[in-house]
């Protein structure tokens, strides 16, 4: 067996797992409280990764992006529970399940409808080319012309495409860095037209010069995306980027904050209180209408949190129809964990990434099929462990009773 | 005035009337007992109460201040703290846990601290079992855990519905000794029981009640020898 590929897939397993397990929460907090399967989930995890890819996009740094977008989330969490749920709230269980799917298929062509059909990317997260000078005598010639460029880069060139946030020069080279979501082309037309006007001016004080047109490397790589730590296994070690281990402190945090929440607080408590009892917790003086709205809003943040890192993660593949297939996932984790049980949820997030990656990298390629059947192999586990445990592995008696 | 004042009440669910104008009078201090048979009106007397129950007519006045209506919440928080029927426990949080509901819209603190020790020192089982399933109580202890959390409340008045009920006589009688202790204590009670024999002897004053209209009220004394009393609600006159 190839340790590399094996150390890869556990590394993309836990990491799918994670975001499977950030979005499994909110399914299950939901249905613990009001016995709903809120299917618009999906489409919040999709919100959380446009609002954050859009605060990203007008210069937001992806620390202050990340809690924008959970707020912005939870807020779109609570309205929809107003608006859709709230008034089914003694209505047959079927009616508030149909306003659920239609939830979803409304923000979903809402979505499309705003920011149309295409697929975006995540913005680049640093923007910025490495600069170096070409030539018969660039190494002679070639520090000034960087020194040059450099002062000609740092006037304020009203007309030019992109603004340039910071330069850097290095010994060989001239590293030229843009505000956050600046276009690749843009930067190469900015620093390419300004070089070419130099090097004009310069050759013809000089016509001995020896230079050419400069490179300009491919934009940078953000820190997040360079290797944090190096695992030395198999042919080649298998680099874990700093991204992935920002993903899994997230989660990691976010799971754990959510579990002493419920488990700790007074608030967590009177959640529980509630999702047992309606009736007597307002005896008690909870305001259940208020819980409810808690819960959606934790339940939100924590999908949106999802969703950027889910952008962040594979950079590509953000559009109006994300949050199908991750929430439909999501929710058979939290039915498979044993739905209304927060640890179950996270649980079988977990177990779907793995089974998911497993399938894609191995038993597809093993039986001889195409790995879009692994999502099969997923609900196939599902569908097991529903047999031998209907209410899932860690579901208690609660849903029954539900 | 009077700590709790019902004058006139009319309640319904929905269009089908349950209270045709009741008066009841609680005075500070006081165990008041309200009587009656399965179905008589009792708990929804308490849920009008509470606000759970539509009330359609009268006032409800507690300390003076009409709470007819109002949400529970506020009139949990403006002082008055039920035991439901059944006890409804929250059967998966623990026992630290429904206590510590009782007392949710209060600060957290010295004054809650206190009262936690007191409930634990009325009902020492409770403070060994804290950390257990309220669900996995036995039956009596689950009442034990309903008044604590109830008592958590620091409730001006404290409403009993049926504790009484399903429990062995030994565990009854318990149940009536620790009303009686909190009333000693400085409680305001109404309790609401089926078990009228138990509820005469404990109460101080009590009310009858039969089909959503109140038929005697006085002295629980003189009603405990009340002939009539007697006849239809304990057992026809030992």
């Amino acid at each position: 067996m190839d340790l590399n590929q094996l150390t890869n897939q556990t590394v993309n397993a836990l990491t799918i797992g994670g975001i499977y397990a950030l979005i499994a929460v909110g399914y299950t907090m939901v249905y613990g409280i009001i016995k709903l399967i809120n299917f618009a989930h999906g489409e919040i995890y999709m919100a959380g990764a446009f609002a954050g890819i859009l605060l990203i996009g007008v210069g937001v740094p992806l620390y202050l992006a990340l809690p924008a977008s959970m707020v912005i989330c939870a807020f779109l969490g609570i309205m929809i529970d107003w608006a859709a749920y709230k008034p089914l709230r003694r209505s047959p269980r079927l009616a508030a399940l149909i306003t659920a799917i239609g939830m979803s298929l409304f923000l979903q062509n809402l979505a499309m409808l705003i920011w149309s059909a295409n697929h975006r990317n995540f913005p680049d997260l640093y923007p910025a080319r490495a600069v170096q000078a070409q030539g018969e005598k660039a190494e002679e010639n070639g520090p000034a012309f960087l020194d040059a460029l450099e002062e000609r880069l740092s006037m304020p060139m009203p007309d030019a495409e992109a603004k340039v946030k910071k330069l850097k020069r290095e010994e060989d080279q001239l590293i030229v860095e843009f505000p956050l979501a600046t276009g690749g082309a843009e930067t190469r037309r900015v620093i390419s037209s300004e070089a070419n006007a130099l090097l004009n001016e310069m050759k013809a004080e000089n016509p001995d010069l020896g230079l050419e047109k400069p490179s300009i490397g491919p934009s940078l790589r953000h820190f997040l995306h360079k290797p944090a730590v190096s695992i030395p296994i198999g042919k080649n070690p298998v680099d874990i980027p700093w991204k992935i281990l920002l993903i899994w402190a997230t989660t990691a945090l976010f799971t754990v904050a959510l579990e002493a929440l419920v488990k700790r607080t007074r608030v967590g408590i009177a959640m529980r209180a509630c999702s047992l009892d309606q009736e007597t917790a307002a005896l008690m003086g909870i305001d259940v209408n208020r819980i409810i709205a808690l819960t959606f809003a934790i339940g939100s943040a924590m999908a949106a949190a999802a969703g950027i890192l889910f952008g962040l993660y594979l950079g590509v593949g953000i559009n109006f129809r994300m949050g199908y297939q991750p929430g439909f996932l999501a929710f058979s984790a939290a039915v498979l964990g044993g739905i209304g049980n927060i640890r179950g949820a996270i649980l079988g997030g977990f177990i779907f990434g793995i089974v998911e990656t497993i399938s894609r990298a191995y038993i597809a390629d093993w039986l001889e099929i195409s790995s879009r059947y692994s999502l099969a192999f997923a609900f196939a586990i599902l569908i097991l462990v529903i047999l031998i445990r209907p209410t899932g592995i860690l579901g208690s008696s609660a849903a029954e009773r539900a | 005035m009077p700590l709790l004042e019902l004058n006139d009440v009319r309640a319904a669910y929905g269009r089908l009337e349950a209270l045709h104008g009741i008066n009841i009078r609680v005075e500070t201090g006081e165990i008041v007992t309200i009587i009656g048979a399965n179905g008589a009106g009792k708990t929804t007397t308490l849920n009008a109460i509470c606000g759970i129950v539509r009330v359609t007519n009268g006032s409800i006045l507690l300390e003076g201040e009409e709470i007819a209506n109002r949400s529970t919440k506020d009139v949990v928080r403006l002082g008055l703290s039920q035991v439901p029927e059944g006890r409804k426990l929250f059967s998966e949080l623990t026992v630290a846990e429904n206590l510590e509901m009782g007392a949710y819209l209060r600060k957290k603190g010295q004054e809650m601290r206190m009262d936690l020790d007191y409930v634990y020192e009325l009902f020492p089982r409770l403070k060994e079992r804290r950390k257990q399933p309220a669900g996995s109580l036995s039956g009596g202890e689950q009442q034990m855990c309903a008044i604590g959390r109830a008592i958590m409340a620091k409730p001006r008045i404290l409403l009993l519905d049926e504790p009484s009920l399903g429990l062995a006589p030994l565990l009854v009688k318990q149940i009536f000794e620790i009303i009686q202790r909190l009333q000693r204590g400085g409680a305001t009670i109404l309790l609401v029981e089926q078990n009228a024999k138990m509820a005469l002897e404990t109460a101080h004053r009590a009310y009858v009640m039969e089909t959503g209209r109140l038929t005697m009220e006085g002295e629980a004394e003189d009603l405990l020898n009340d002939p009539s009393i007697q006849n239809a609600y304990l057992g026809g006159g030992e």
